[in-house]
């Protein structure tokens, strides 16, 4: 203190070096970044955590409530709320149960207030049961039959019997509908393929011409023979469900009502309360199981995505292969080839731009010039027999082709940004060095620039590919639908189908979260797709990042 | 370097050295420059197309209408007493009829060719004064001399014609016609047949009739007949409510009519004109609805009645329909609704429509409303008469000819003159054309005058839309008055409202919010990373904020709409409090911060991060919990909702919560201005700790001077009658703005972040080593030296982010609610271009006007975005190059 008083030159004070450091001002700043760090920590973990936990047998507790009514369900969500229909406000709790059974009282989930609970406890034969259509159902096993036949009662012996039965009748049921699904469906599209001849040699040359006659001709023992097919498949599919049409399982509600559910009805069943963690591990990975690789059932809300997971997947390959060479192509050009100058300077800066353009305008370009445009020509040239025959485009519509070719567009410039970035890394020395040793032009670019730059390249391909995969507002447009029967892709030739529609991982959530008939039995469906979404996104972004410091380091030690 | 003499004969590898490059290398350069110019070209030029080609389906919108004479012919004799007149569906064959020439005729209407012919005995319209006839339907009705009326049908009835039904013989050419079998074969330009007969079916009997002769007639369809309306010469009006059923004994159509005669009104100043011809009613015309009936007479007094009880007609009100004593000259309904295009004998044209307007004295609460004027066409001091009027069966486009020989397509919607051309031109007429005719699909217009009929092949383009249309207010039907507004379905199909401001007010509010919420986050935490920061916590942030970028925005507008919104809805009062509790959390978190010693605080300074994230985070978060129920009782009298409804007392809550904000900054730089120099003079002997309280008492008073002038304002305003709802606040929807600019903000934040964290740390460390080495302290380099050098590189950062908000479509989608209103209420929801879009262009009818609005609407943003970018991408180019200069 002494000394402060002696010296005279000091001008600052305890206050404006306080004042100096800001600390206010720093730790408004650093609030902000921890809020920018919890809402992408708070938004990806709630997201694991629901999408994770959708499939978990979670307990099944029987809830009795003080006007006697029972409920059998699983205890979903639990929250504080402020009763205000009282003068004076008291805050209640109150538990969220998802009890199924939506045809008995039509509803998947309710809530309950503490106050009208009277007792909870965990029923040993309480048991989930996950069927074909109607949602779940909550319940104990009464007995199971076999026509009239009481094959098991009681609920250890029912339970008993229907697990040493359910397996046969599911895989029976699964293999009609297979039947249905898929070997009719290539009886129909034989028949369309052979009447879309007779169309197309009417176009070309003709009723009175030969090719005309022989089409007919062929049309006619594709029907004989399809129709002979057709009678084999009913004759399958009629063994099958008749094997399965006796059997079925009796249940008992919570309240005590009755219900028989037919045994190839049910997916799957599982009594969570007499699980051991193990057990509970074995229903989880099933569930997941279906969920990857299974078709999708009741209007996408239950069952598998695996169309959409194919979908997803063939778009964003046939985009990268179309966006790669381009992008690699138009980025070369601009930084090996072109001369410098205003116009290089512009078209680069126009490139740069459209790289923000909204994605939505080149989903509504690839709708108005590659379908309505480009796929209607082709329709006019090569599958006019379509169009005549039932006025069904082929081209001419949204289609997986037209979605890639769009995305393709819409990431051309993001690529065409990086590449050009990661040629401009390279050091002239290597160019020079190359061309010193005799190299022309393009061995240089070739063996010492294209590899030299190649992370680069990748990091931008695979960025693109993880927005490619997630965007969903163009797809809307150019070919995506909710429930494509046909795949994309499949065993027949030619084995990919660019004109088909799709379904895609993104739009699904669209889809489901917002149009779906019954959007809360849903959501946790939702949660799922999203989880698996963010998951093939992060799994996409992380390579990037670990290509690029990968690479990074192999030259930052090739430097001397 | 000499070498050439240094050159050994033989170099040690033993083989001779080549001199020129291999023809292979040569050639595959070539060829790669070829390849890779040519391909990079035609890339670029495909993403540049994406623009071009929007502007390529916009533009068509505005191209003007095309009316180009085809042929002229004869008319045996002009239409002095009844004339009636339609086409075939396709608009290739006319059939006609006038009264005076005794004959149903049937013309091809590109050659005027007569094809077939009737008489008028034949088809009992012999003594025929009025027809009307509806073209889709062919419902007509016929008023006699004698007073009777027929109700039935006339017209030309198209079939589907196989091409291997069509008579043997010589071919049809496309467009052309051919007489067979008592009909017309008619090979339409698409290259399909139609088969067209001619209809005349009017029953034996007359309906319950008028007395007098007939003078005008009109007819509507209705959902199993017709509703008729006819005027007789003394002036009574018959409604009449026909429908018609099949008995199902006998198979024949048995005809049921109700209806009811309404007398002449004779009201006072009505009376006085009555030996004038003028005041006598003359023209009557029914709603397309069927539920209005309007008589006119010729002086412009027009009588509005409601007729939903065709048994008992009610006057509703009395209107004039023309100004300054001119006589009407012809009416004619509008397409859609109850529209009525009057033209008068001075050559204006208006279009009335009831509406439900202020001041409405009738009992049904609507009034007839001018909405829209067509002044005369200019002409040479003449005097211009419309001698006549045809709508269009499809749309709100009509035609008016005038006595100047002119013919003038009108667009009611868009109050526009599509076209104008000289009726007479070309031969086509001899003089003004006294009757016209639209066909269905728009694409022929037919005019007869006195002695001859012409044909014009009509391309009307989209008249609906016009740049005031789309940009401007207009008065549609039903509307109380001029109003921006988008919709394209529902009810009111009749006109599709293309007004795109709603759609890019929605784009700008979403864009303005998000912004607000999202910039000052993102530009300070990416200061704060990029100063403060140690750089291994760095290492791990930066690319977890960078992944946040790259999240799917379904996934956003899904947490957000389906997450977000039901959890904001039970607790707004806590997210306002928030957004003043947190960063008061924090500030006090900081002074508490300056208590410590300085030396613990140099040493802590790695676990300052830590405190903030774990500890006073969550403490602002509680705090805003804690405070919203007292806050809420304090402003809104307990509840938030109700006040935003409406209820609750004054508005002075929030003017409070909007001027807290100001007051806050008044506050800040008061402190800085004054009270810190004050301190700094009276602080030399204070120690650190002295120093620290007497900082964070100033703090405590900071606070409570900010809140006391927002009261104080807020009461100013409040006493002013000036209140915050309906304007920044409102009633409270579930999908809302502030569910928008939280939801966006998730995908704005880390852009915004990431460049300007780049654009932070890239300012050269000899800079802040400079600073920093001079004394000042790690805030003061930040906020003057690092801050300003990177300024443009933050800019740009802002520009990007904006650029993304603007086009966002999956969250706007989802949480935004998707209608599309104007308003600032934070709490209410909006629809954007891109939402539009996105919902609307999969069901737009290809090449229609709806579709090509939705292009123009992505060439909006395409615009939009272009224009941002590219400045932010000057920026930052120059910054660039500033950057390496420094």
């Amino acid at each position: 203190m002494s000394f402060n008083k002696q010296s005279p030159r000091r001008l600052r004070s305890a206050h404006s070096s306080l004042a100096a450091h800001g600390e206010a001002w720093v730790w408004l700043t650093g609030g902000s970044l921890a809020i920018a760090i919890g809402m992408i920590t708070g938004l990806l973990l709630f997201i694991t955590v629901r999408g994770a936990s959708t499939f978990w047998p979670a307990a099944m507790e029987l809830v009795e409530l003080t006007d006697g009514r029972r409920v059998l369900g699983e205890i979903t969500a639990r929250e504080e709320v402020i009763d205000q229909s009282d003068d004076v406000p008291k805050p209640i709790s109150r538990k969220l149960v998802r009890t199924a059974n939506f045809e008995i009282d039509g509803k998947h989930y309710e809530w309950f207030d503490q106050g009208e609970i009277l007792q909870i406890s965990l029923p040993e034969w309480a048991t989930a049961v996950e069927r074909l259509e109607g949602g779940r159902f909550h319940g104990f096993p009464l007995r199971l039959l076999e026509g009239d036949r009481i094959v098991a009662e009681g609920s250890a012996q029912t339970w008993q019997a229907f697990v040493a039965v359910h397996a046969a009748a599911r895989r029976r049921c699964c293999e009609a509908l297979r039947i249905d699904r898929h070997d009719r469906g290539v009886l129909q599209r034989e028949l369309r393929a052979a009447r879309l001849a007779v169309v197309q040699a009417d176009l070309d040359s003709g009723r009175e011409s030969s090719t005309f006659a022989a089409a007919v001709a062929s049309e006619q023992s594709v029907i004989k023979r399809t129709a002979s097919q057709s009678v084999v498949l009913d004759q399958k599919t009629a063994a099958l469900r008749n094997a399965n049409v006796a059997w079925r399982v009796e249940f008992a509600t919570a309240a005590g009502e009755k219900k028989m559910l037919a045994l190839d009805s049910i997916v799957r069943a599982w009594q969570p309360n007499r699980l051991s963690v193990l057990g509970k591990l074995g229903v989880y990975g099933a569930r997941w199981r279906e969920f990857l690789v299974d078709d999708p059932r009741e209007a996408n809300s239950a069952g598998g995505v695996f169309p959409a997971i194919l979908g997803t997947v063939a778009m964003t390959l046939i985009m990268s292969l179309l966006v790669a060479p381009f992008g690699v192509l138009a980025a070369l050009y601009l930084r090996e080839y072109a001369t410098r100058g205003p116009l290089t300077t512009a078209v680069r800066i126009a490139i740069n731009n459209l790289a923000g353009v909204p994605s939505i305008v080149y989903g509504a370009f690839g709708l108005g010039f590659f379908c309505y445009v480009l796929g209607a020509g082709i329709d006019d040239i090569f599958f006019q027999a379509s169009l005549v025959a039932d006025n069904q485009p082929t081209f001419g519509t949204g289609g997986l082709l037209w979605a890639s070719l769009t995305l393709a567009l819409l990431t051309l410039p993001v690529v065409i940004v990086a590449t050009e970035e990661a040629l401009s890394a390279v050091p002239n020395s290597m160019r020079e060095g190359s061309y010193a040793c005799g190299a022309g032009k393009w061995q240089t670019i070739r063996r010492i620039v294209l590899p030299r730059a190649l992370p680069g390249i990748m990091t931008g391909l695979i960025l693109a590919m993880a927005r490619g995969a997630g965007e969903v507002a163009p797809l809307m447009l150019v070919g995506v639908k909710k429930l494509a029967v046909d795949l994309p892709i499949d065993s027949r030739f030619p084995f990919v189908h660019p004109e088909r529609e799709f379904m895609h991982l993104a739009y699904l959530i669209y889809d489901v979260g917002f149009q779906s008939p019954n959007s809360q039995a849903a959501r946790p469906m939702v949660f799922t797709i999203t989880f698996l979404l963010i998951a093939i996104i992060v799994l996409l972004n992380g390579t990037a990042v670990w290509i690029r410091s990968r690479l990074q380091r192999r030259f930052i030690a090739q430097h001397f | 370097m000499g070498s050439l003499g240094m050159q050994p004969k033989s170099p040690f590898t033993g083989r001779p050295r080549r001199r020129t490059t291999r023809p292979w290398v040569k050639f595959g350069d070539q060829l790669a420059r070829v390849l890779i110019t040519f391909g990079g070209l035609s890339t670029i030029a495909a993403v540049l197309m994406v623009g071009i080609f929007l502007l390529a389906v916009a533009l068509p919108l505005f191209r003007s209408a095309q009316l180009d004479f085809e042929h002229a012919g004869p008319v045996a004799h002009g239409p002095t007493g009844a004339f009636g007149m339609g086409t075939d569906e396709s608009g290739s064959v006319v059939w006609l009829f006038a009264e005076n020439d005794g004959r149903l005729q049937v013309l091809d209407s590109a050659h005027g060719e007569s094809l077939l012919s009737r008489s008028a005995a034949d088809c009992r319209l012999a003594e025929a004064t009025a027809i009307r006839t509806l073209s889709g339907t062919m419902q007509a009705v016929v008023g006699y001399r004698d007073g009777s009326l027929r109700v039935g049908r006339i017209g030309l009835e198209s079939t589907f014609l196989a091409a291997s039904d069509l008579p043997s013989g010589e071919a049809i050419e496309r467009g052309a016609v051919r007489v067979w079998q008592d009909a017309v074969i008619v090979h339409n330009p698409n290259g399909q047949y139609s088969r067209v007969e001619l209809i005349a079916e009017l029953p034996a009997h007359t309906t319950a009739s008028l007395n007098a002769q007939v003078i005008d007639v009109d007819i509507t369809p209705l959902a199993n007949g017709s509703l008729l309306a006819a005027i007789d010469a003394n002036g009574r009006v018959r409604v009449e409510s026909v429908s018609q059923r099949r008995n199902l004994l006998t198979d024949a159509m048995v005809q049921t009519s109700t209806g009811s005669i309404i007398e002449p009104l004779i009201s006072a100043p009505s009376a006085a004109k009555e030996k004038s011809d003028a005041g006598r009613m003359q023209f009557v015309r029914v709603s397309e609805l069927g539920d209005q009936l309007f008589v006119m007479a010729i002086d412009g007094t027009a009588l509005r009645y409601d007729i939903r009880d065709i048994e008992a007609p009610v006057l509703m009100e009395t209107f004039s329909v023309t100004q300054d004593a001119v006589e009407v000259a012809a009416v004619a309904r509008l397409f859609g609704g109850t529209s009525l295009a009057v033209a008068d004998s001075a050559g204006s044209v208006r279009v009335f429509f009831a509406t439900r307007a202020a001041g409405a004295q009738a009992a049904d609460g609507l009034k007839m409303m001018a909405a829209k004027t067509f002044p005369p066409a200019h002409s040479s001091g003449q005097a211009v008469r419309i001698t006549a009027m045809a709508a269009s069966p499809r749309s709100r486009l009509f035609a008016v000819a005038d006595s100047t020989g002119m013919i003038r397509l009108l667009q009611s919607t868009a109050e526009s003159t599509v076209l104008s051309v000289p009726a007479t031109a070309a031969g086509a007429l001899a003089g003004p054309a006294s009757q016209m005719l639209i066909a269905p699909r728009e694409n022929r217009l037919l005019a007869v005058d006195a002695t001859r009929i012409s044909a014009w092949a009509l391309d009307a383009g989209y008249p609906e839309v016009s740049p005031r249309s789309l940009f401007g207010g207009v008065w549609y039907e039903n509307y109380p008055a001029a109003m921006h507004t988008w919709e394209t379905t529902g009810h009111e199909s009749f006109e599709s409202k293309f007004g795109l401001m709603p759609l890019i007010f929605g784009t700008l509010k979403a864009t303005i919010y998000a912004m607000l919420f999202a910039t000052p986050i993102a530009i300070l935490a990416a200061l704060y990373a990029s100063q403060f920061m140690h750089s291994t916590w760095r290492a791990r942030i930066k690319p977890t904020i960078e992944m946040m970028a790259s999240l799917p925005s379904v996934v956003l507008g899904f947490v957000a709409g389906l997450v977000v919104a039901p959890l904001l809805e039970q607790a707004v009062m806590p997210v306002i409090t928030g957004f003043f509790a947190v960063p008061l959390t924090l500030v006090a978190g900081a002074h508490l911060w300056q208590l410590l010693p300085a030396g613990w605080r140099s040493q802590l300074s790695g676990w300052r991060f830590p405190v903030i994230m774990v500890v006073a985070l969550p403490a602002g978060i509680l705090v805003a919990m804690a405070s919203a129920g007292w806050v809420e009782r304090l402003l809104f009298q307990g509840d938030l909702q109700a006040w935003l409804d409406g209820g609750g007392g004054s508005g002075l809550g929030g003017w409070v919560l909007a001027l807290l904000p100001l007051a806050g900054v008044a506050t800040t730089v008061l402190v800085g201005k004054i009270v810190n120099p004050w301190l700094r003079r009276k602080s030399t002997n204070w120690s650190q700790p002295q120093a620290a309280i007497v900082s964070l008492g100033m703090f405590g008073v900071g606070v409570a001077c900010t809140v006391a002038i927002a009261v104080a304002a807020a009461m100013f305003l409040d006493a002013l009658r000036l209140d915050t709802r309906g304007g920044l606040f409102g009633t409270y929807v579930q999908r809302n703005a502030l569910v928008v600019a939280l939801g966006m903000s998730f995908a704005i934040i880390p852009l915004i972040f990431t460049i300007a964290d780049d654009a932070l740390s890239s300012v050269p460390d000899h800079l802040r080593s400079a600073s920093l080495g001079a004394g000042a302290t790690p805030w003061q380099t930040a906020v003057r030296v690092i801050m300003p050098t990177a300024a443009s590189g933050l800019f740009s950062a802002v520009m990007i982010g904006l650029g993304r908000a603007v086009g966002e479509t999956m969250i706007v989608l989802m949480a935004a609610g998707n209608t599309p209103l104007m308003g600032w209420n934070v709490f209410n929801g909006f629809q954007t271009l891109s939402a539009a879009i996105a919902t609307e262009l999969p069901e737009a009818a290809r090449g229609s006007a709806h579709f090509r609005v939705l292009f123009l609407a992505a060439l909006t943003l395409f615009a939009m975005t272009f224009v941002v970018n590219t400045v932010a991408e000057i920026v930052r180019q120059r910054f660039r190059r500033r950057a390496h200069e420094l």
